[in-house]
């Protein structure tokens, strides 16, 4: 099996499509990332890149096509479940759990992952999931912050604990729907460096506009465009390509 | 962590202080403000508090805790009064099939947030009142009469002393059990979920299951106050948990604060004193009440709690002083850094 599985795709979407109304906003997406890969999804406002990530996670269904997950169909499967299979995620704009200190956000990721969610008793293996969590504040610039309700962070800092949340669970497929937005180019190049330090066994999907990010994270790009994938390639032959130029980079790119 | 432990010693001496006098409630005050104020307002403070527990914590405001109640109260009642069961074993059961009637509850709700869940518990709190009004195997309209408690607790009315004592002895067990239960998996994921049940999905925790357990914590926590309650009125009519008394116990977590526990025992007492002193100078004491309500909401929209929360930090706080860091993650939960609107998101 290990021989096989190694060449077998981590993530595999077949045909995938998701209509709002009568509009796709993902429309016949195929799409396989294989483990250990680091991929950027490119693609301008509204090109369906959010909504492709939901249809991976799980929070919505689709309207046609399929997704397997670590090599078994996961099509019909609850998002939760997803996450404790090994996905983690972020969302494009922070959910961090607001009332809660920063040390008992990154707790509760690694509990997700762990289970015993519903253990009405203190104790148990909470110290080593705390160790865990604190770890987690440590790698995403947190560790000054444990104690601070997460809801009275500033922007970036909930940004870097979104990713942190994503991280604590140790996640096989870690998606980021654009980390970097928001962030100073100081932050910037700080997310840089830990996307690049990560564990290689992790896999990465990433959705990002800020094109020195996703470029040099990236080894392969897949370009949306209404809902449909328009190339895919490395990232010099994205930087080349006059088609991205004229839909993506000349509109937006070094404007910010 | 030596402040954060000092701290939380002063707060054990402080609980432990007021305790003990509330203990000394019956030997201080007259037979008539033990029974009608002290042990109603414990009552009304554990109902309350599984109404607050499930807002602050779950972020779910449930108006079917005063059905939960009633339930417990008529299924112990008809044990007692029609089977001539033992009253603890009667109690015992009854709360074991409000907890199954609290889960079931739960499950409904559970897809639901905000406006709906209201909706739908305040159906659910509805239904159990005509339930209860129109089946003659609880007596219907009349309820069950002459519920007498276990022995120890003797004649309620005459001698409140025992079943006073007892019922603070389980508001303090439930109030410390929530305490606890707040910074345990179960209660932070709760509290996850209450912040941002998205979030908690894509953790991998499932939120409705999370959602029905509390409901039926909450349950577990409306029933004792109704074995309480039941025992201490000697008697339970469909009257007791009618719209206008679950609107009431809605007031009275609203005055006490929804987002501190300790709120759903500060409220309680609050009403009750109004509502027994006011009604002699008074005949409108609904207005009244009213008034107040819409005060606090405007001036403290988490309520007394609330309230005196700030007070103690600004005393705490002189100006020239630094602010200390609030022990967020060190042993305290901290509900009120929840904003008041989050909970009805």
């Amino acid at each position: 099996m290990t021989a096989t599985a190694t060449a077998a795709p981590l993530l595999r979407a077949r045909g995938l499509s998701r209509y709002f109304g009568a509009v796709p906003a993902v429309h016949n997406v195929d799409f396989e990332v294989v483990p250990g890969e680091r991929r950027a999804i490119l693609g301008p406002n509204g090109a369906g890149k959010s909504t492709f990530f939901n249809l991976i996670a799980g929070d919505i269904a689709p309207s046609e096509g399929r997704v397997e997950l670590f090599g078994r169909d996961v099509t019909a499967m609850a998002v939760s479940r997803r996450a404790r299979l090994g996905l983690g995620r972020t969302y494009q704009t922070s959910r961090v759990l607001g009332g809660l200190a920063v040390e008992d956000n990154l707790y509760l990721a690694v509990l997700g992952a762990r289970g015993g969610h519903l253990r009405p008793v203190r104790g148990g293996s909470a110290d080593l999931c705390r160790r865990q969590a604190r770890e987690v504040a440590e790698r995403v610039g947190l560790a000054e912050r444990l104690t601070v309700v997460a809801g009275s962070l500033s922007h970036g800092e909930q940004r870097q604990l979104e990713i942190g949340l994503a991280l604590a669970p140790s996640p096989r497929l870690l998606m980021l729907d654009e980390p970097a937005a928001g962030l100073s180019r100081a932050e910037r190049v700080v997310l840089t460096k830990m996307l690049l330090e990560l564990d290689r066994d992790v896999t990465l999907i990433l959705i990002e506009h800020d094109m020195d990010v996703a470029l040099t994270v990236a080894q392969r790009v897949t370009m949306l465009h209404q809902g449909e994938t328009l190339l895919e390639g490395t990232p010099q032959e994205i930087r080349a390509s006059q088609l991205v130029h004229d839909l993506y980079l000349g509109s937006g790119h070094g404007a910010r | 962590m030596k402040p954060a432990q000092h701290r939380a010693a002063r707060v054990a001496f402080g609980g432990a202080v007021v305790v003990a006098a509330l203990a000394l409630v019956p030997a201080i005050f007259t037979t008539y403000f033990t029974g009608a104020i002290a042990s109603r307002a414990l009552i009304l403070g554990l109902a309350a508090g599984s109404l607050t527990f499930l807002a602050a914590y779950g972020g779910m405001v449930s108006l079917a805790q005063t059905g939960l109640y009633g339930i417990a109260g008529f299924v112990m009642a008809r044990f007692i009064v029609n089977s001539g069961m033992d009253p603890v074993l009667a109690a015992l059961l009854a709360i074991a099939i409000t907890v199954v009637v609290g889960l079931l509850f739960g499950a409904i709700v559970s897809g639901s947030e905000g406006i709906y869940l209201l909706m739908i518990t305040l159906a659910l709190g509805v239904i159990t009142y005509y339930f209860f009004s129109q089946v003659d195997t609880f007596g219907g309209h009349e309820g069950i009469n002459g519920v007498h408690g276990p022995g120890f607790i003797g004649d309620p009315v005459r001698h409140p002393a025992p079943i006073y004592e007892l019922i603070l002895g389980c508001s303090v067990i439930v109030y410390a059990a929530i305490r606890y239960l707040a910074r345990t998996p179960f209660g932070l994921a709760l509290q996850g979920i209450r912040d941002d049940p998205v979030r908690m999905r894509a953790l991998g925790f499932s939120v409705r299951l999370h959602r029905t357990l509390a409901f039926a914590v909450g349950a577990l926590i409306a029933a004792l106050a109704g074995v309480l309650g039941t025992w201490n009125d000697t008697r339970i009519s469909p009257g007791t948990i009618e719209v206008s008394q679950i609107i009431q116990l809605m007031i009275i977590a609203v005055i006490g604060g929804l987002y501190r526990i300790e709120g759903a025992w500060i409220g309680a007492l609050v009403f009750t004193l109004l509502d027994t002193y006011t009604r002699g100078i008074t005949a409108r004491f609904q207005t009244w009440i009213g008034l107040i309500l819409l005060a606090i909401l405007i001036l403290s929209p988490d309520g007394i709690s609330g309230l005196a929360q700030r007070a103690a930090a600004r005393l705490r706080n002189r100006p020239g002083q630094p602010r200390p860091d609030e022990p967020a993650g060190t042993g305290v939960e901290q509900p009120s850094a929840l904003k008041p609107g989050q909970v009805a998101r």
